[in-house]
Formats: C-alpha cells, sequence, structure tokens
C-alpha cells in the first residue's frame, strides 16, 4: 500500500491478533472464511515467487498431518472402520484437517505481514526500546550479502586447486601420483590413531569426503579470516563516524495518523465482540472427545460478522487504493 | 593561525623501536587541499589516523598536534567526530548498514540529531550530490565508485572541515577516480573543506592541490607547493617517479630548450609549453622523417600481424595447427544470468611468451574473460582447449582470498607440497614439519627447499625470494603485507609450484610507482624465463611500457588485437598521458622512452 500510511505499531498488533485468533479458532466455517479473506488480501498484496516456493513446501506437509494425525491419535468417538480391525475417528481427522488449515492461515499471515510491514518498520519499533539489538539486526544483514559474495569468490579459487594453480590440465598419471602421495601422507598422519581410521582412510570414497569435507572447510576458514580482517575497518569507521559517543535517535519518523486511529478502534470493538463470543464458545469447538458439527448450522450471529468486519479494513484499503491509481 | 598543526611530532607503535613518523613539522590551514606522497610504509597513514581521535593507533607519540589549537587527544568527542572526516581505502569494509539511506543517516543518528533534523541534512546531501536513485537501494548494489560515494556522504553529513582520506581511489577503476576526485575538488573549492589526501597517481591531482608533503621512512623529505616541489625533486631517485607525467616530459625538455615562466602541471599546460618551443620540436621531425621512414614502414608491418581477430581458413585447416599455442578459445559466449551476455564470440589464441594485457572500460568483461580462460567460469557455448600438460595460475584482484595459513613460509611449504616435486625430492609431512621450524634466514637459506629445481625458472629458491624482495616478510602473517607484496607472495607461490601461464587480474591497482616498477621488472623477467603472463590493467601507461600484445575488449567481444603502441598511437581519448600530451608530434610515442628516443633527450 503505498496511498495509505499505518503506522507499524498498528500493523503489529493488528496482525499479532490475527495469528492468535488462528490458533484459537477450531470452528470450520470462521476457519473458511478466514482463508478466504487472507487469501483476498495476499492475492490484493500480490503473489510473490516467494509465496509460491512456501507453498510448494506447505501442500504435502499438510496433506501429511491429515494423514498422520488420525492414524496416531485414536481419540474420539466416532469410528470408521477401514478394515477389519483398524479404524479411525471422525475426530482425529477433523483435527487434521483444521490444523492445516489453520497452519496454512498462519502462514499466510505472516506472508502478508511481510509485503505491509518493512523490516525497516520493525527497526523503528525496536530501535527504540533495544538499540543495540536492533543495530545488530542492520549489520547482520548487511554482512549476510557480503559474506555471500565473498564466499562466491573465494569458491571460484577453489575450482583450481591449491590457491589458485591448477595442476595438470589433462594427464590422468599425475593426478593418479597425486592421491598416492596424499594417501602417503594421511598414513602417515593415522599410523599414531587406530587401525581402524587407517583402513578408513585407505578406502577410496572415505579419501573422497575427507578431501571435500577439507576444501569446505578451506572456504570457510578464508571466508571467516577474511571477514574477520575486513570487519576491523568496519569498526573503525563506526568508530570515526561517532558511534557508541552518544545515545542513539532514528531517521525514521511515524507519526500516528486519524487513519491509524481509526483502525486501532476497529481493532478494540471488534476484538472484544469475538471475545465475548469465544468466552461463549461461538467460534471455539470442542473436537475431542466428540465433534458434533453439521454445516447447515450457518453461524448467522453478531460474533461471526464482527470477526468477518475485523478481518476486512486492509482489503478494503487495498480496494481502495486500486480505484484510485485508475 | 594554521587549522592544523604538527609540533615537532614523532609517533612509534606499541613494541616497536622503530619511529613510524619522526620530527613532523608541518602546517595546515584553513581550506589547503594537501597531497601525501611516499612509498608503501613510509607513514602516510600512521600520519593521517594520528589526526584522528578515534583512530589513534596504540603507541607513543612525542611532540604536539592541534587542531585549531587545542591537542588533538584532548579534542572533544563531538568535534573530534563530525569537524574531521576519515575515509579509508576499501569502499566495502567502511559500510555498516545495509541500505544506503541508513548508512548516510548512520552518523547522524550517533551523535544523537532528532529526526527531523537528520532528515534535513540527508535531503540536502542527497540534493547536493544527485543520488536520489541510490538512496533506497541495497548497499551490494552498487558499483564499487558508488560505495565509495555513499561513504563520503556520510562523512559530509557531519559537515566536517576537515576530510582524510587515505587513497580512496585506489580501489576505483580510472573512470570512478576521475567523478570521485572531481567531487573532492569541488568541496575544496565550493566549501572550502580542508582536505588531506595520499595517493600514488599524481598526474590528475597535481594542477589543483596546494602543497604536496613527501614522506619516507616517517620523515618528510619534501613539502612545498606543487610547482616548486616538482623543481625540488627533479634528481631524487625515489620522488622523481611521482611527478605527473607532463611535469617529467618538460624537466627531460626544459634542459635543452630552456624553462618555461611556470613548471607545467597538466596537459593543457604541458601543451602550451611545446607551443612555444614549436619550431624546435618540428625541426626534429623533419629530421627525423628524412633519415629514417623506416619507423613507419616497421608500424604498417605490425599492424597486420594480430589486426584480424576473426578466423582466416587457414586457421580453421587442422594441418595449420600452431604448436606454441597454449590455450585458445574458440567461439565463446558467457553470461552469468539469462539473455545478458558478458562475452560473445570470442576466439584468443594464448601463444607461448606472450605478455598480454586486457584493456577496457568498467564492466566490459575483463575479468570474465580472464576467469573462462582459467576454467573457472565454463562458457555457455564454445571450448577452451588446453596444450597438454599446462598449468595455470590465477591470481585474484584482491590477493587476500589466496591465503590460508598463518605465516607467509608456511603458505610457500603447501604450495611446494602441493606441487609435483615427490617425484625428485622426499619431500613429506616430516620434512615439511622441520622446515616449518626454521625462522627467517635459516628458512630461507634451507638445503632443502634451495636444492628444489622449478620448471620454467632458473632461480633458486633463495634466489628468487630475493628476486622478488619479500625476505623480510617470511615470518609474518599474510594479511599484515600491503597488496603489493600480497601479490608478489602469490606470484611466487605458483612459481614454485611450475606454474606455464600467469593469468592476473589487476596486478598494478593500488600500487606506488616504485612498486610499480618492481612489477613490471618481476614480469619482464618472468617473460624472458618462457613463462606466459596475460594481465587486465587500468595503468595504461603500464601496458604501453611492459606487454607486448593488448586486447580491447568493447560491446562483449574482442574489439583491438595489437601491439600497445599502435593502439595508443590510434586511440585519441583511451591513451596514455605522454600520448596525449605529445600527440601532435610524435603520434607513435607513447611512453616516457619513446619521447626520449624520439627527440634524442637522453
Amino acid at each position: 500500500m503505498e496511498l495509505t500510511r499505518i503506522h507499524p505499531l498498528v500493523y503489529l498488533i493488528y496482525y499479532f491478533i490475527m495469528i492468535v485468533f488462528a490458533f484459537i479458532i477450531r470452528d470450520p466455517y470462521f476457519l473458511l472464511s478466514f482463508l478466504i479473506l487472507i487469501l483476498v488480501l495476499i492475492s490484493l498484496q500480490g503473489i510473490s515467487s516467494e509465496l509460491k516456493n512456501i507453498m510448494k513446501l506447505f501442500l504435502p506437509l499438510s496433506i501429511l498431518i491429515i494423514i498422520l494425525n488420525p492414524l496416531l491419535n485414536k481419540q474420539g468417538v466416532h469410528k470408521i472402520y477401514l478394515f477389519k480391525n483398524f479404524f479411525i475417528t471422525y475426530e482425529a481427522f477433523a483435527f487434521g484437517v483444521l490444523m492445516s488449515l489453520a497452519l496454512l492461515i498462519v502462514i499466510l499471515i505472516f506472508s502478508s505481514y511481510n509485503r505491509s510491514v518493512t523490516y525497516q518498520d520493525m527497526l523503528y519499533i525496536f530501535s527504540k526500546r533495544l538499540p543495540v539489538i536492533s543495530m545488530v539486526i542492520v549489520m547482520a544483514l548487511r554482512f549476510v550479502p557480503l559474506i555471500n559474495s565473498r564466499t562466491i569468490e573465494i569458491q571460484k579459487l577453489n575450482k583450481l586447486k591449491s590457491n589458485g594453480v591448477e595442476i595438470n590440465l589433462e594427464n590422468s598419471n599425475d593426478d593418479n601420483n597425486l592421491e598416492e602421495f596424499d594417501s602417503n601422507i594421511s598414513n602417515i598422519e593415522s599410523s599414531s590413531n587406530s587401525k581402524f581410521l587407517a583402513k578408513l582412510n585407505s578406502s577410496k570414497k572415505f579419501h573422497k569426503i575427507r578431501e571435500e569435507s577439507k576444501v569446505i572447510g578451506k572456504i570457510m576458514a578464508v571466508t571467516v579470516s577474511w571477514s574477520l580482517e575486513e570487519s576491523m575497518f568496519t569498526a573503525k569507521s563506526m568508530k570515526a563516524r561517532g558511534y557508541n559517543a552518544y545515545n542513539r535517535t532514528s531517521y525514521l519518523s511515524y507519526d500516528y495518523s486519524l487513519a491509524d486511529i481509526f483502525f486501532l478502534l476497529l481493532i478494540i470493538f471488534t476484538v472484544s465482540i469475538v471475545t465475548a463470543g469465544f468466552m461463549q464458545g461461538y467460534g471455539i469447538i470442542n473436537i475431542y472427545p466428540s465433534f458434533d458439527f453439521s454445516f447447515s448450522d450457518l453461524p448467522l450471529n453478531i460474533y461471526y460478522f464482527a470477526f468477518i468486519i475485523f478481518l476486512l479494513p486492509l482489503i478494503y484499503l487495498e480496494i481502495k487504493e486500486r480505484l484510485l491509481w485508475h | 593561525m594554521a587549522l592544523i598543526e604538527f609540533d615537532n611530532y614523532s609517533f612509534s607503535y606499541l613494541n616497536s623501536t622503530k619511529k613510524s613518523l619522526e620530527n613532523i613539522n608541518l602546517n595546515i590551514n584553513f581550506g589547503d587541499f594537501v597531497l601525501l606522497c611516499g612509498p608503501s610504509g613510509c607513514g602516510k597513514t600512521t600520519l593521517l589516523t594520528n589526526l584522528k581521535k578515534e583512530l589513534m593507533p596504540s603507541g607513543v607519540g612525542e611532540g604536539h598536534i592541534k587542531y585549531n589549537g587545542c591537542e588533538i587527544s584532548k579534542l572533544e568527542d563531538s568535534i573530534s567526530a563530525c569537524e574531521i572526516g576519515y575515509l579509508f581505502q576499501n569502499p566495502d569494509s567502511q559500510i555498516v548498514t545495509d541500505t544506503v539511506i541508513q548508512e548516510i543517516a548512520f552518523p547522524l543518528e550517533n551523535i544523537g540529531l532528532p529526526t527531523e533534523e537528520i532528515r534535513n541534512r540527508i535531503s540536502e546531501i542527497v540534493a547536493f550530490f544527485g543520488i536520489n536513485d541510490l538512496l533506497h537501494k541495497k548497499v551490494h548494489e552498487l558499483s564499487g565508485g558508488q560505495k565509495q560515494l555513499i561513504n563520503l556522504c556520510s562523512l559530509l553529513v557531519l559537515r566536517p572541515k576537515v576530510l582524510l582520506l587515505d587513497e580512496p581511489m585506489s580501489q576505483l577503476d580510472p573512470i570512478a577516480s576521475y567523478e570521485f576526485l572531481s567531487i573532492i575538488r569541488r568541496l575544496n573549492e565550493e566549501f572550502s573543506i580542508t582536505i588531506i589526501m595520499s595517493e600514488h597517481k599524481s598526474d590528475r591531482i597535481f594542477p589543483f592541490i596546494d602543497y604536496a608533503v613527501f614522506l619516507k621512512d616517517g620523515k618528510i623529505v619534501f613539502n612545498n607547493n606543487s610547482r616548486e616541489i616538482c623543481k625540488e625533486v627533479i634528481n631524487d631517485e625515489i620522488f622523481a617517479n611521482y611527478l605527473p607525467t607532463v611535469t617529467k616530459i618538460y624537466n627531460e625538455l626544459s634542459n635543452k630548450y630552456g624553462k618555461y615562466t611556470n613548471t607545467p602541471l597538466s596537459i593543457r599546460q604541458g601543451r602550451q609549453y611545446l607551443d612555444t618551443i614549436h619550431d624546435n620540436l618540428m625541426k626534429i621531425n623533419e629530421n627525423m622523417e628524412k633519415n629514417n621512414s623506416f619507423t613507419e614502414a616497421n608500424v604498417s608491418g605490425n599492424t597486420k600481424k594480430f589486426n584480424s581477430t576473426k578466423k582466416t581458413i587457414k586457421d580453421i585447416l587442422p594441418f595449420s595447427n600452431n604448436k606454441d599455442t597454449l590455450i585458445s578459445m574458440n567461439d565463446i559466449y558467457f553470461a552469468y544470468e539469462k539473455k545478458n551476455l558478458v562475452l560473445k564470440n570470442i576466439d584468443f589464441k594464448l601463444n607461448k611468451g606472450d605478455f598480454v594485457s586486457l584493456i577496457g572500460g568498467n564492466g566490459a568483461g575483463k575479468s570474465t574473460f580472464l576467469q573462462v580462460l582459467a576454467g573457472i567460469l565454463k562458457p555457455i557455448k564454445g571450448k577452451v582447449k588446453y596444450s597438454k600438460n599446462l598449468k595455470i595460475a590465477y591470481v585474484h584482484q584482491n590477493p587476500m582470498i589466496h591465503f590460508s595459513k598463518d605465516t607467509i613460509k608456511e603458505e610457500f611449504l603447501e604450495s611446494i607440497l602441493n606441487s609435483n616435486y615427490y617425484h625428485q625430492e622426499e619431500f613429506n609431512k616430516d620434512i615439511y614439519n622441520s622446515l616449518l621450524k626454521l625462522e627467517g634466514e635459516n628458512f630461507i637459506e634451507s638445503d632443502i627447499l634451495n636444492k628444489l629445481k622449478f620448471k620454467n625458472i632458473n632461480y633458486s629458491f633463495k634466489d628468487l625470494i630475493n628476486f622478488f624482495d619479500i625476505s623480510h616478510l617470511i615470518d609474518n602473517h599474510p594479511y599484515d603485507c600491503s597488496g603489493g607484496e600480497q601479490q608478489k607472495i602469490i606470484m611466487l607461490k605458483t612459481l614454485v609450484q611450475n606454474t606455464d601461464v600467469l593469468i592476473l587480474d589487476e596486478p598494478t591497482k593500488g600500487l606506488d610507482p616504485i612498486s610499480n616498477k618492481n612489477m613490471a621488472n618481476i614480469l619482464n623477467t618472468l617473460i624472458s624465463q618462457g613463462i606466459t603472463i596475460i594481465m587486465t590493467s587500468h595503468d595504461l601507461d603500464f601496458v604501453a611500457e611492459n606487454c607486448k600484445r593488448c586486447i580491447m575488449l568493447f560491446d562483449k567481444d574482442i574489439q583491438i588485437d595489437d601491439t600497445p603502441k599502435l593502439i595508443f598511437k590510434e586511440n585519441n581519448f583511451y591513451t596514455t598521458f605522454v600520448n596525449r600530451m605529445v600527440k601532435d608530434y610524435i603520434p607513435q610515442a607513447v611512453t616516457l622512452d619513446d619521447v626520449k628516443t624520439l627527440w634524442g633527450l637522453e
């Protein structure tokens, strides 16, 4: 959303409550409406390839939950016999389905949250309370791509053996000798160790794994020592620019706007109604020991509608933004 | 009153008896532009870090340094942090945060300014430098030049009075260096920011500095304004190399044809001087043409040699295979990502004994070319063929990443162990360990190492070490060596592994003029020993003086493949400083030696 600015703290509260709801609610109608509205919101925010990848992972997982839960869990009153003596319970099956639904919703909430609140907004929320931690996070975010590109460069060198020199490009004879030589060395190394190790060393497969792990270890060692060396300069440059001399402030600024207040009021209003509904059992259905639910019982009550309204504001803002752009 | 005063200042590092700075007396006024020059390890960085309280190295200082009348070590935190800015060499390692705006805001957040003030200052600096587009980018997406610019911005938001720049352009390519330098000059001219900068390449800086300070072994050897210092150091063995090319030519000419009112520092002033002795020069030219038209003939003969890079029918026929070809690239295509070719339709043959340099703009694919040639990157289409038993060595732009051991002697031992000496010598782990215990001279002189014979080099191990001039480093940690020294160590490491082809990525980067000459000397000796070298370089003077064959990459392909002399003779903009200056008189002169011989200035 670019045309409306909502305070990151309001977002944080809103999404947090959503996640809590996703864990509490066990009513199929509530959950299905929840899923549909979140899907609408996500599709309005734009589906990323990242989400697609997560879904590819999640779908088999959810099927696994639906299958495994009734197999492992025999609680419940309604027994369904698949074979002579083998039964699953209707409750366990329903629990599996609702569980995986809830999990799906939580994943979708997280990816929607990522699109609404950038990590900079998050930093703003935390920087006042936890300035050191937020600084560490920022530096880590800088460090990850840096160390990545460094590893790539070092890996390149390792494609040529021994520090950038390729040994005998097209001569297999010498390669054999080299291996022999290597194993000689390793034999000398292990002579003090147990005979078992020596045996392992001579076996070719182990030798290969050993060599590979040596290479990886070396790449890691060089990456780390290079990074440490460079980070001394980072530290100096931080110090030179006055780090730790005063209390830090932040360049980010967010003011609460009228939209934030309306949003907050709506959240408080709807959430209190929905919570009142929970107290009376609406939205939370006991699955064990007996799951009594029929789809003909439409939840046409004030608690359900409050829940729907709770989920609508972001969708409304997104649609409104589309209209404004056109 | 001077802004910065050095009063008989000496400094020695902790646990070191040697003085890194000795009796420095120097006054720097408000708004001065000072250039620090000197060979690596002469104390430039020590001098600069001593001016910044936060970076002051641990050690003992005698005498006084005063900033604005106040001792540096007693400056208030806020004054030291804000008014004195320090820019490091490597653009990457100074960056702390991950987005540009955060990086610029970082120092302002540190000194605790309110949010509104921070945003005002950022908006001001962004408008001044026109970096609106970069503001929300991630730092790792930027080029080296852009990173250094952001680092500079991050200092400028604090509104400094003094900028200390420690070889800020050594890691940048020439175009980025131009831009960076013009910004520095603007800051000095328009905002009167005092600038103290250390740099090796003086050609572009000399015309607008106020004065230069030449340091040697921690002492100030010369300290004068730019024109006077040119006169003073003419006969100095070391510092004559630090003068701009134009001044060097002027010095040669003025002995014969008389002095000009001012020592020329820029090409423009140099050309004005040449105009005053126009008649004399034309006379030489006429004589030259009469005497020997053979230079021209020579040139035109050479042109045919490499001119056509595309295949002729003769090349395609199988029996015409040249035995001296070590590596051949046929119809190579390469790309890092889909539909974004970096190399296209490359045909290239590396012959034995070649000394090839790759030149071309930034991002022309020079490094990629080398990595494909070395077999590090696999081409998408086409094949790289190697002759039998060929050993290739590749030295990365950043030599640091080649090292994995704690000392340099350990690095050498590892190389020797890795090479196939076990054929001839009993070089096993025990000998390795016993050698490792030796120190300094004993290690270099040890019999086992000096008995070794290297395939391509007729030197013994001891001679090699002395030839590369690294005997004093043998017990050090590789990271403690300067960039040039690291380059040399890696090259030596590859030599003891009997390499045939040396592939060097920017070996001249950040070298001072003396090291540059040493490097040229080393490479030329290796060539004469029969090793083949291919390298990239931005240093056109180095290429013109040393290489035998020069390849210019342009638009993903080899544009020109010829001798450097011919390429620079034809070029107008992308050519050496010497050639730019004397182009109208003797277009074939591309190096100082050329000018000397052609104009008879020996």
